[in-house]
């Protein structure tokens, strides 16, 4: 698990659970007043603000897994 | 001690940052569904009371055409071309483009043409937009929460500038792919 406490990963895995959750939720259309991510993500794209945001979040998201601690193949 | 530092600013701030404005994004998108769905009920219900009170005016006109010998014309079914009339140059320039999804192109967008032109400055001003945000963002985060090891800062701005010079070309090139397709399935 390297250098960070299980608790962590623990925290991370429920948090994206959760989200899975709430998508299941939304589509299943059980309780008929909750809206996907995709409506969410729709009704921000609205507005440029919540354009930005999202773009921002997104290249956080990228730099974050592509970008930080990568190191190129077979550099010493 | 130096542990649970460590673990604080390593582990427990990164996600309690990053979960926060992941809600709070998603917060403002369930408030703008919720908003959209009240507005919907009230145009619905408006658009219901005007059509039940243009329906009792014409029953009204129709009993009283006969005896005044001439028809009153209706109020309301004049004002909406009235109020078009008033406003061509929005309506062309902030007009739903077909397959865009009911999306309308931003402040800078719309001030160039619509085509090419218009999607390019549109995708840069959101890719413009979004990398200021992130960078300010970052800086926040550096000086005000956590000074973050390894050269964070100039990562975070060659890093992100590296993302949109890789993605940017990919994206446009996909999108005159598909534009193509599309124009050829016609």
């Amino acid at each position: 698990m390297g250098d960070h406490p299980v608790i962590g990963y623990v925290i991370w895995a429920v948090l994206i659970g959760a989200v899975f959750a709430w998508e299941g939720l939304a589509l299943s259309h059980i309780s008929g007043t909750v809206p996907t991510l995709s409506d969410a993500f729709r009704a921000i794209n609205r507005y440029p603000a919540g354009r930005w945001a999202l773009f921002a979040l997104w290249l956080w998201l990228g730099w974050h897994i592509f970008i930080r601690g990568w190191h190129f193949l077979l550099r010493g | 001690m130096a542990s649970a530092s460590h673990l604080l600013s390593q582990d427990v701030l990164p996600i309690g940052a990053g979960y926060l404005i992941l809600m709070a994004v998603l917060a403002a998108g369930l408030l703008l569904v919720r908003r959209d769905a009240i507005k919907a009920r009230r145009a619905a219900k408006a658009s219901d009371d005007q059509a039940t009170r243009q329906e009792a005016a014409r029953s009204a006109g129709a009993k009283a055409a006969p005896a005044a010998g001439v028809g009153t014309a209706v109020d309301t079914g004049q004002k909406p071309d009235a109020r078009a009339a008033e406003k061509p140059a929005t309506a062309v320039t902030d007009a739903v483009e077909p397959g865009s999804g009911g999306k309308r192109p931003g402040l800078i967008a719309r001030q160039f043409r619509p085509g090419w032109p218009r999607f390019c400055a549109q995708i840069f001003s959101v890719a413009l937009g979004g990398y200021v945000l992130l960078m300010i963002v970052d800086i926040i985060y550096y000086y005000g929460v956590a000074k973050v090891a390894g050269q964070f800062i100039d990562s975070a701005v060659s890093g992100g500038a590296l993302l949109i010079g890789i993605t940017l070309p990919l994206f446009a090139a996909a999108s005159w792919v598909e534009v193509r397709w599309r124009n050829r399935s016609r």
